[in-house]
This record gives structure tokens, sequence and C-alpha cells, in this order.
């Protein structure tokens, strides 16, 4: 590549990413800010509002059920479309297409009525709304994105490679374990990626699922910020962000999972 | 002989058992938490409301919306609104994508986990950063202003402004899908491709886009369906003037409580979604394989 | 090829995972637990109101019942349709809203009366403060009105030469694009069709002259709560705004440059009401709550933290907050609108709003 063309790749991978995280940089200069309240002209920076979090439980507790039911979510989200894209790209069944359109229907439903609807339904059958509940109806509406990545990452999967394992005598079990997952991991980690997120910054599912023991992060910080401007919301954002910087970190070091080979 | 296919190794479980079994987890998912609760949906949109009097259980919400002139609008926007997201994000996702195939490694792990930061800060906090950034008065563009660039733009309250946060918010989905579909094509495929005298150009538009096809359609979908579910930012960018039908559902739900009207129109633009995504794919399909 | 199994992903993630959050159970504060076996659940809006409970309210009532409060938060139409969605087990004991929400709910049958003899401080608040007349006699109240507040006319100061006087200015040419006004799912709303058509020489009867008239206003930001236009005014876009006095002297102790006036058409007077649930198996605890939201302390602190006026007669503001709460003769220059009036009207004034006068506000 000429030097034209490598610096004209430079520059507009440093606007798209500039494009991307330019609010952060909002949120993160609001959070050092010693103004109280926003937006301010720069008065000098503080930690302040992130020792505020620390007055403030209630966040800390939701961001960890917020956490708990993004994890449950995608875990069960990943696993069944797994299973599910895999039936649908190898065997083609009957009506495949039908079934995958029907698969991507959480995608379609405006997400404030499922969790209405969802309310209404466990009323009549008499079961309350907890945690199963919760993680359930978010294990639903992430799960179109895990398929969509697991059927992305089959169109490109050689099915001859597991005939192969077959022909050479390894069990169905034993060639998925060798063969499929290996090669088709960055599609089922970065679904469960999608997952998670989608789940863990989701509200209208959230609104109306929750009780007092079950508030997710996004529902606390939502009621808080109706009647207040301050700083500390932005501190809070800007935690969690730095949490999954570090875990994403994290995961790559020790167990090596990434989104790449 | 060991047996090599699906059938064979099944031995009794036929080809269909299996795929029965393999489906039967997604499906089951799909019918309790989400078909069961879409009945309770769809009977409740045939009862009658605080808006329309009748005598229950009929069509006539649906009547309603469907033939006043300001829900098309709403539906228009909404689908309007996607689109233009969709349009520009696949393109500006693409070439991101494109460029960064070639990173591996922490290097790559971290350049796309990157882009996926701002979400993590939540929507709702996203949006604060960009009012602030789209205020006539603020940060950004008040210095183009007094230079004389622009006069007054107004974007907050504007189409303009919930596109360009929507577009914000699905970008990393598309380059995540689009990065992860094309480092599944092999560099042995390009190098046959360069061998036999292939341009760059040519390499491209004849051997990466074509075996990119299934991931722009993927991320397609999803940047569509992302855009058009948006509650937050049509609700603080572009405001109560402009209702998209989220934020027209969400206004029949916790401000009216006419949740049977917002129960029909939920249905409705089920339907409407689901005649999209069929067509866009059977399309989609057909281009492919073509 | 690294040979990762599924399994041995999903052990590993799961103990990662749980061990991530065992380190951070050890770390994070446990949810607040009740003291005795008893809470009560209270359903509130977030923000100000539930912080102004907590700190002010629950000591009070945990030390009068050992009982503990527990609080289900958010906006009250997710609340309100929680409610309606659960009456076989109903969700909270408790719940905030406004005195048009109570006419609803009374009338979804999702709230129960109160009785005044568990509810002494009830005796002390103005005949005309108890403006929910369901479930109202001589023993019971609907449920407690435990503030009053004022939705009145904000302006800037320096830009904005000469002061607004009357609902008349809203529209003012000056103010054209550079106004934050009212949603159509404000709680306001119903009342200024009702003032508008009276601007336009209609009535509550003649509602019709109402809607021409709003739709005459040229509002840049259509808002909810404070914070949904307090930026924009920050920079300049937005010059005056309808909005509660409340907000708005939060606005000036947050050292924004801001002042409002009553209207002399009157401004709007909201009691804020606290009732009890249908269905709850707390009533009498739930009751002792509701007296303990009248109590002149409680209403004497809440008024300092939250500039939402008291109710109870016998509080007596400090002077230092008297002129920033709604308290006092400014009561005498508001004007009560009947929340059943509002109620009934909100579902077909919202339509109207959405349908006739809002498109003309994008022109």
């Amino acid at each position: 590549m000429n030097r034209a063309a490598a610096i004209a790749r430079g520059l507009y991978i440093a606007v798209i990413y500039g494009f991307v995280l330019l609010p952060l940089v909002v949120i993160v200069f609001i959070s050092v800010n010693q103004a109280s309240t926003f937006p301010s002209r720069f008065e000098g920076l503080t930690g302040k509002w992130y020792q505020a979090i620390l007055d403030h439980p209630e966040f800390l507790i939701a961001a960890r059920t917020s956490a708990t039911v993004a994890l449950l979510a995608a875990i069960i989200a990943v696993v069944v479309a797994f299973l599910a894209g895999y039936a649908l790209v190898r065997n083609k069944p009957r009506h495949g297409h039908v079934l995958e359109t029907a698969l991507m229907t959480p995608l379609l439903v405006p997400q404030i009525v499922i969790s209405l609807a969802m309310l209404q339904f466990a009323n009549i059958i008499g079961i309350g709304t907890d945690l199963a509940g919760l993680v359930a109806v978010h294990a639903v509406h992430v799960m179109p994105f895990a398929l969509r990545l697991v059927l992305t990452g089959l169109a490109r999967y050689n099915f001859a490679l597991e005939e192969a394992a077959l022909g050479l005598g390894a069990s169905w079990w034993s060639t998925w374990r060798h063969v499929t997952i290996p090669i088709l991991r960055p599609s089922i980690v970065a679904g469960f990626t999608f997952c998670f997120i989608l789940s863990f910054v989701n509200l209208p599912i959230s609104l109306f699922l929750t009780n007092p023991h079950t508030a997710t992060l996004p529902i606390v910080m939502f009621a808080y910020m109706e009647s207040r401007i301050d700083p500390m919301i932005a501190a809070i954002a800007s935690v969690a962000v730095i949490v999954a910087a570090l875990v994403t970190l994290l995961l790559e070091q020790t167990l090596r999972i990434r989104l790449v080979d | 002989m060991r047996p090599t296919t699906v059938e064979s190794t099944a031995g009794t479980f036929g080809r269909n058992t299996a795929t029965t079994i393999l489906l039967v987890p997604s499906l089951l998912l799909l019918v309790l938490f989400l078909g069961l609760p879409l009945v309770v949906v769809f009977l409740s949109s045939l009862q009658p409301n605080a808006l329309l009097k009748f005598t229950g259980p009929a069509l006539n919400n649906y009547v309603y919306l469907t033939t006043t002139g300001y829900y098309a609008d709403v539906v228009i926007r909404t689908v309007r609104l996607a689109f233009v997201t969709t349009v520009l994000a696949l393109p500006l996702g693409y070439a991101l994508a494109y460029f960064l195939r070639g990173l591996s490694g922490r290097a790559g792990n971290l350049a796309i986990m990157g882009l996926t930061f701002p979400i993590l800060a939540g929507p709702l906090i996203v949006i604060i950063g960009w009012m602030a950034l789209l205020a006539d008065g603020g940060p950004l563009l008040s210095p183009l202003i007094k230079l004389g660039l622009f006069s007054r733009l107004r974007l907050v309250g504007t189409e303009t402004a919930v596109v360009i946060t929507l577009v914000q918010f699905v970008l990393p989905f598309v380059v995540l899908t689009l990065y992860t579909s094309l480092r599944q094509i092999p560099d042995q495929v390009l190098e046959a491709a360069s061998n036999l005298g292939a341009s760059a150009s040519q390499r491209f538009w004849n051997v990466t886009f074509p075996l990119s096809l299934h991931g722009v359609l993927s991320s397609t979908i999803i940047a569509f369906s992302l855009a058009a579910s948006s509650y937050v930012s049509p609700y603080y960018l572009g405001g109560a003037a402009q209702l998209t039908l989220t934020t027209l559902i969400a206004q029949f739900t916790t401000a009216t409580y006419n949740s049977e009207l917002a129960a029909a129109a939920a249905i409705l633009l089920l339907v409407l979604m689901i005649a999209l995504l069929a067509v866009f794919t059977a399309v989609f399909r057909r281009f492919i394989r073509s | 090829m690294a040979e990762i199994t599924r399994r041995d992903t999903l052990k590993k993630i799961g103990a990662t995972g749980l061990s991530l959050s065992a380190l951070a159970t050890s770390t994070f504060p446990k949810p607040a637990i009740a003291q005795g076996n008893t809470t009560i659940t209270v359903s509130t809006w977030g923000g100000v109101t539930e912080e102004g409970i907590r700190k002010l309210v629950q000591p009070k009532f945990e030390k009068l019942t050992k009982a503990s409060i527990l609080y289900d938060i958010g906006g009250q139409g997710a609340r309100y349709n929680k409610l309606l969605a659960q009456r076989a087990s109903p969700p909270a004991d408790v719940f905030f809203s406004t005195d048009e929400a109570v006419v609803s709910a009374y009338q979804q049958g999702i709230l129960v009366p109160a009785s005044r003899k568990n509810i002494p401080n009830a005796a002390n608040v103005a005949e005309r403060m108890m403006s929910v007349k369901i479930g109202t006699d001589n023993s019971t109240i609907s449920g407690v009105p435990y503030t009053i507040i004022a939705y009145l006319l904000a302006f800037n100061p320096k830009t904005v030469t000469t002061r607004p006087t009357s609902w008349a200015d809203m529209w003012r040419p000056e103010f054209a694009n550079k106004f934050a006004f009212a949603s159509p799912v404000h709680t306001q709303m119903p009342s200024f069709v009702i003032i508008a058509a009276e601007l336009a020489g209609g009535s509550i009867d003649n509602i019709d002259p109402g809607f021409k008239k709003l739709a005459e206003l040229r509002p840049s930001k259509l808002t909810v709560f404070w914070t949904d236009w307090a930026a924009l005014y920050k920079s300049g876009d937005v010059i005056a705004a309808t909005e509660f006095s409340y907000y708005l002297e939060t606005m000036k102790a947050q050292n924004y440059d801001i002042d409002y006036v009553n209207p002399s058409d009157k401004g709007i007077a909201v009691p804020e009401y606290a009732s009890i649930v249908k269905g709850t198996k707390k009533q009498e605890l739930s009751e002792v709550f509701l007296n303990l939201m009248l109590d002149p302390e409680v209403q004497t602190d809440f008024a300092r933290f939250t500039f939402q006026g008291p109710t109870n007669n016998l509080v007596h503001l400090p002077d230092d907050i008297a002129g920033k709460c709604t308290y006092g003769p400014i009561i005498d220059q508001l004007r009560f609108f009947d929340p059943q009036v509002l109620a009934t009207n909100r579902p077909l004034w919202t339509e109207r709003m959405n349908t006739q006068v809002v498109p003309h506000w994008r022109a």
C-alpha cells in the first residue's frame, strides 16, 4: 500500500473511532470536572464524583444485579442459539427459513411491550417476577444477536471437516469439542459479547419486571437522573467502562478468550 | 465401518429427530417468554380502552391506527430513521472492519472491544454526552457558529441528531459482525486470486466482498432492528414532536395508560418488521446465489 | 490449534464469573434487610423524593414501628402499570403519585381508602389540598396529599428584558423556538389545554379553542423533567420554560441564573399524594407511614430538602426557605384543577395534542 493510501486509511480509522468515542470523552470530562453541574466549563480536576459513588450503595448493588442477569442471559442465549443455528445450517430442515425468521422475532417486538406483557402473563399464571423471569426475558431478547453471529460463522464453515473427523472414528461430542466449536469460537465469543452488553445496558425490558430486590443499573440510574443533574452519574458510567476494559484484558490474559485467534 | 453422516451415526435417531432436539431449546425459550406474552398482547389489543369504546374483542384498535394519518407518519418516521441509520452505518462499518481485519491478537481484541465501550456507559449517559455536544451553545458547535461556518443549526430535536446518535450506537455492532465475517476469509483464497493476476480492486469485489455477504446481511438486520427499536435516542433527541413507534408505544403505556392501543401498535409493528425482514432476506439470498 | 472445549470454556467463564462476584459480594454492601421481619414497600419516584423519604422519614418510621421500608422506584407511568398488572399480589403497599393518578387508580380499583382514625395529622390539612374526593368521607380519606407544588413560568433574567406576567406571554415572539414547554405526556398537559382555551375565549366546556391556541405556540423542547431542558438553558438554546417551582429553586441553588413568576392568571397548584394499594397486608403500618408524611417536623425537613411545599397547617417554615416553597400567601394565587376532570379528559386530549397540535410545533 502506498504512502497516501496508508495515511488515508489511518485518518479514516481515527475519524471513525473519534466519532464513536466522542460522547465518552464528554462523559469522562464531566466526571472529573470540579463543576457540580453540566454542561460546564472546565473548573479543575477532582475525584470527588467517583468518591461519591461509595455513598450510594444502591448503584453498586444494581451493577452486580445487572452483571449477573447479563452473564446468565448471555450464556443461555449463546448456547441455545448455537444449537439452533447448527441445526438450521447443517440439516437444513423443511421450513428452515420460517424457523429462522421466527427466532429473529424478539428483535422485532418493542421491548416495553414485552416487558409489560410478561408481567401480565406472569400474574395470570401466578408466578412472581423475580430474577429468573428477568433473566429469561433478557435471554430471549438477545438470542437473535447470538443466532445471527452463529449463522454468519456457519456460512463459511466447512462441514466436510466434521465428516472427516467422524470418518476417523470420533464421536459426535468429540467432533464438536475439537473441530466445530474451536473453528466457530470467534462467532461464539462475539455473540456472547453482544448479548452481555445488550442485556447489561437494557432499560425497556427491565422497566416492568424489576422489584426492589432486582433493580438493574440502568433502572436505578434512570430514576436518579430524572430529577438530578449530578456528575456522579458520569462517574458511574466511566467506572462501567473501566471495569469492562479490565475484564476484557483479564479474560484475554488468563483465558485467552478473545475475538480473534 | 464407522458411520459418517448424521443419519447413520444417529442409528435409531433420524436426521429429523436430531434437528428437532437441537431446535427445541431455542423454540421453547421463544414460545414461553415471547410467544405466550405475545398472545397476552394480542388479546389485549382487541379490547376497548380509554380512547376507543366498542364491544370487544374486535379489530377497532387496528382500524383506528391504520386509518389515522398521524400514526402512518410515526411508522414512516420509524422506518426512515432505521433505514438511514443502516445505510450510513453499513459502509462506514464495513470500511473500518476491512481496515482492521489484519489486526489479530491483543491489538485486534482491544481495537474491537474499544468500540463497544461507549455502549457500556449506557445509552442514557451517552445521550447526555450527545446533548451537550449537539446543542447550539455547546462546546462543539458554538465555536463553529461563532466562526461563521454555520448559522444556528438547531440540531437537538431533529431527526439528524437522532440519526447521528443511532449510527454511533449501531456502529460497534456492525463492525464486530463484519470483522468476524471478514476474518473467516482465508488468506490463501486471496493469495490465489492474486497469483491469478487479480488486482487489489478485483480481489476485493470478486472475492472478499462476496464471501462477506452473509456478514453484511447479518449486520444490516442487526443495525436496522437496533435503530428501529431504540427508545432513548428518539426520546431525548427527537422529542415528543417526533415520535417513533417505540416512543409512541411508551407514551400509550406510561402516559395515557392505554395498554390496549399500545398492544395493537406493537402487533402492527411486529407484522411490519417480519414482512420487511422476510422480503429483505429473500432478496438477499437470491442476490447471493447469483 | 488450541483446543478449547465449550464445556471447559463455560466452566472457566463460570468460575471467573463466580469468583468475580464472590469478590464483589464481599466488598459490595448488602441490600438493606429489614430490622424486624416486617417491611412496607413504597412505590415512589427515584431521585430527591426517594432520598428525602430515606433520610427524613424512614428513621422515624423504623423507630416508631420497628418495621423497615423497601423502595420500588421509577416513573409514575411504569409504577402505575405495575400495580395494574399485579392486582393479585400487589408489589407495593404505598403508592406515590399526582392527585390525578389517584383518581384513575381508584377508577381501576387498585387503591383503598385510609382510615382517618389512624391518620390524625390529616385533620390539619386544608380542604382544597384534599383534591381527590373519591374514597373521602367522615371516616376515610383517599390518601394523603403530602406536598403541594406549583407549576410556573421561568425565564432568563439577562436575555428576557421584560418580565413575563401572564400565561399569555408564552406566545411572545421572542420566545419562539427558545421555549421549553410541557410535553403532551406531562402531568400538567390537560391544565394547559384549559388555560389556553380560556385565553382564546373558550372554557372547559368549549375546549376546541384551546387546541387551536396551543398550535400557535412555538416550543423548541418538550419536557417532563427539568433535566430535560437544563443543559439547553445553560447553552442559551432555551430562554423561557414552564416548570415546577421546586425544580426551579433546585436550579437556582445550583447557580443557574434563572428567575420565575407566578402568572397573574394563576399558576397551577398540584397536590402530590401517597395512597394505600388495594390488597396490601400492611394496612395499618401503611397508615402510620402516611401519617408520618404529614408530620409537621417531617414536612419542614422535606421542604428544606426538596423545596416542595408542606400541606399541614401547623407547619411554620423558617424565613430562609419560606419564600422558596409553595407555602403561605402564594397558594391563594394558585389554581387547583379538579383531578377528576383531568383524568377523564387526558386520553382524548393527549390524542388531540399528538394529532392536532404537535405537528404544528415542528413547522
